[in-house]
């Protein structure tokens, strides 16, 4: 069953829902909040009251479409500033087994951002379109993230990735040579190279049409329970999603008086 | 720091992957520099040929007293004192410094009448030919080394030969060619002492020849004291070198007796007053200070100024020419380089903001926009160089004809392409620094959804 993990990825850790309390937490909010225009008309701020995400983990992220979902994908990547956060790690060791915690929260108050830079290298992220940058080629786009680790390429995991993805035969193409499916796939090998314990996805496949998305979710999907990192989907198209177990939320858009408010919530629950 | 280096492969590859953008750059910066470079060496090249035309002629740096006066030697002290003094001997009156000359090897010549001039070590004149300067005094022992020989050939005489340089038209018209060096003359001065006329020889030791271009007249040079002693001569002092005409004694007059003619040739150098004085200037912006140094002590000087002016006009006339051509120039390329950076980070946001969320570090963003100038600032100084090696070989081909000698129009001198080079890289990293800063500051969140 663990065809795809890399060497480091720990084989005991249970997978999909078997991923209990006992797996170790990738990711641990509390209180986190992004405001948009404050001030003006169309005011609007996302909520995560709470939401903890741990190794093995495939969470999906519905909502409607301007809910908020990319914006939380990018908070939870590091890659945004949020406004308030009374808690926001980030374990990048979960993998190895360290419990030692990257406090975004404080990196993003004190501004280090080299430290979140530095720590964004642990996240694989698949973007909607692409991604890839387009001076690279296939594989030295799926390489830079070992790169930029100070890892050495792993080219069997690199083979079986590209195997598993349907992309061997495209590895010395540059990305505008792709067809957009093929894109994706690769964005996909790039998100999942290195080990990261979490990998965030952005509406993966929504630029493909329907049954080449199916397939290609089906892919990631494996690839991410094969690699045993956490995964963290959004999708405004939740009936593209394989038959697997997802950990399901959404986000809840409510009307108040500073403007519009979205709450991050577990499904089953609101 | 590893990761920083990551970055600029990156800005190499994304540089290398826009290979036509790039080289379009690079052609652009070219198109600006080469110009500029084929002005620079065309100012340099036709200054440096006037400049050595003028060097060339030993009379430029030249400094001569137009009337006579009395220098002592404080005088002369303060005068090689000044830092725009080369060299400086003085000179006797010109009416004393005259002295015939005939070849004892070759009767049939006639004497030729020549002027004294004078010298001592350091002469500028005969160094720029290459030809020994250190003309010495006759040496103090007897019976020197010019031997039988020179004795024989001056006639009875035992004082040693004194040395000279002859110029070119002096030497011809004494037989001498240019290699006449070790060849001995006799030289003759008069005098009229109580109405009878007499006269004294010296036995002059050849030691080089100048070429006709450094001196035009019939001259010999001569070490200080002989000149010195010409004019005690004539004036009906005792003077050491000479003997009188027609008497067939030897060292009568100071070969042997070194001491006093040591202390004959001092008392030349250090107490003498003299009526004139030889000066070469030490280099070209030297000539007018020297000129305006004399006019403050009211001596009158011939000097080359106005030529050296003249060429000094050219050159700042041109200095301007090409200063306001940079500066336009500078400007431009400023301009198209600080946009075309600034539309490149524009244009490539999404890729940057891609690298940003990868993790790739603020540092090496903020470099890549300014790797990628100075990779335009590199191809395109080189671009520009083969274009300016071009063009310079042409400017000295169609040139070649109507200019003389080695003299090249176009030079741009190798110790200024460094200079050059480190200016266009300072020019072009600072032109994209406002396009680093946007680098650096790009928000991933609002780029990579783009499309």
């Amino acid at each position: 069953m663990l065809q795809c993990a890399g060497p480091r990825g720990p084989r005991d850790v249970p997978a999909g829902q078997a991923a209990g309390a006992a797996a170790p937490p990738v990711l641990s909010l509390r209180g986190l909040r992004r405001d948009r225009a404050p001030d003006r008309e169309g005011a609007y701020s996302l909520f995560v009251p709470s939401f903890t995400l741990r190794l093995g983990e495939k969470a999906l992220i519905t909502g409607p479409s301007g809910c908020g979902k990319s914006t939380f994908l990018d908070l939870a990547g590091m890659v945004l500033r949020p406004d308030a956060a009374e808690e926001f790690l980030f374990f990048p060791g979960a993998r190895e087994g360290r419990a030692d915690a990257c406090d975004a929260a404080g990196a993003w108050k004190a501004k280090r951002f080299e430290e979140l830079a530095c720590r964004r290298r642990s996240v694989g992220y698949v973007l909607q379109t692409g991604g890839l940058l387009p001076f690279l080629t296939v594989r030295e786009n799926i390489r830079i993230r070992r790169r930029l680790l100070g890892l050495p390429p792993d080219s069997e995991q690199e083979a079986r990735t590209a195997e598993q993805l349907k992309i061997a035969h495209l590895l010395h193409t540059y990305p505008e040579r792709l067809s957009v499916g093929e894109r994706q796939r690769a964005a996909i090998a790039r998100a999942l190279a290195a080990d990261p314990p979490l990998v965030l996805a952005d509406e993966p496949t929504a630029s493909l049409d329907p049954e080449n998305a199916h397939t290609v979710m089906r892919m990631f999907a494996a690839c991410a329970e094969e690699s045993g990192a956490a995964l963290l989907v959004v999708s405004h198209a939740p009936e593209q999603m394989p038959d697997m177990y997802f950990r399901r939320l959404h986000i809840r858009l409510g009307a108040t008086e500073a403007g519009t408010q979205a709450v991050l919530e577990e499904d089953g629950r609101a | 720091m590893n990761a920083v280096l990551h970055t600029l492969n990156m800005a190499w590859r994304d540089y290398r992957y826009e290979a036509l953008l790039s080289a379009c750059s690079v052609f652009v910066l070219a198109a600006v520099l080469a110009p500029l470079m084929v002005l620079l060496g065309v100012r340099n090249g036709v200054v440096q040929a006037m400049t050595e035309r003028l060097l060339n002629d030993p009379r430029t740096l030249e400094v001569t007293p137009s009337g006579s006066g009395r220098y002592d030697p404080q005088w002369f002290r303060a005068l090689s004192g000044l830092p725009e003094t080369a060299f400086v001997v003085p000179q006797t009156r010109s009416i004393a410094a005259v002295i015939s000359l005939s070849n004892p090897a070759d009767s049939r010549l006639p004497a030729n009448t020549a002027s004294l001039i004078a010298t001592a070590p350091g002469d500028p004149l005969p160094a720029r030919y290459g030809l020994p300067d250190a003309v010495t005094a006759p040496a103090p022992e007897e019976g020197g080394q010019p031997g039988a020989a020179g004795a024989g050939a001056a006639g009875e005489s035992a004082v040693p030969a004194a040395g000279v340089i002859l110029s070119e038209s002096a030497a011809r018209k004494a037989g001498l060619g240019a290699d006449a060096a070790g060849a001995l003359l006799e030289g003759r001065v008069e005098r009229v002492v109580e109405g009878r006329r007499e006269a004294a020889a010296v036995c002059l030791r050849v030691e080089a020849v100048l070429p006709a271009e450094a001196l035009s007249t019939d001259a010999v040079l001569v070490p200080l004291a002989l000149l010195a002693a010409s004019e005690d001569y004539r004036d009906g002092r005792d003077a050491p070198f000479f003997r009188p005409a027609g008497k067939a004694r030897s060292g009568a007059t100071g070969g042997s007796a070194s001491p006093e003619l040591d202390a004959y040739i001092r008392a030349a150098r250090d107490k003498r007053v003299y009526a004139s004085f030889r000066l070469y200037a030490r280099t070209l912006d030297d000539v007018a200070p020297l000129r305006d140094y004399f006019l403050e002590r009211n001596v009158d000087v011939y000097v080359r100024a106005a030529e050296i002016e003249a060429v000094r006009d050219l050159d700042r006339s041109f200095g301007v020419v090409f200063g306001l051509i940079t500066g336009a120039a500078l400007f431009g390329f400023t301009a198209s380089t600080a946009g075309n950076a600034l539309a490149n980070v524009k244009r490539k946001r999404r890729s940057l903001g891609v690298m940003r969320l990868l993790g790739f570090p603020g540092g090496g963003m903020l470099l890549f926009p300014v790797v990628q100038s100075l990779l335009t600032a590199v191809f395109g100084t080189a671009a520009a160089y083969v274009l300016y090696l071009c063009t310079a070989y042409g400017i000295d081909m169609y040139f070649a004809g109507r200019i003389s000698g080695a003299e090249t129009v176009c030079a741009l001198p190798p110790d200024r392409l460094p200079a050059v080079f480190g200016a266009v890289l300072l020019v072009s990293a600072a032109a994209s620094l406002s396009a680093a800063f946007r680098a650096i500051s790009i928000e991933p969140s609002e780029v990579i959804r783009d499309v």
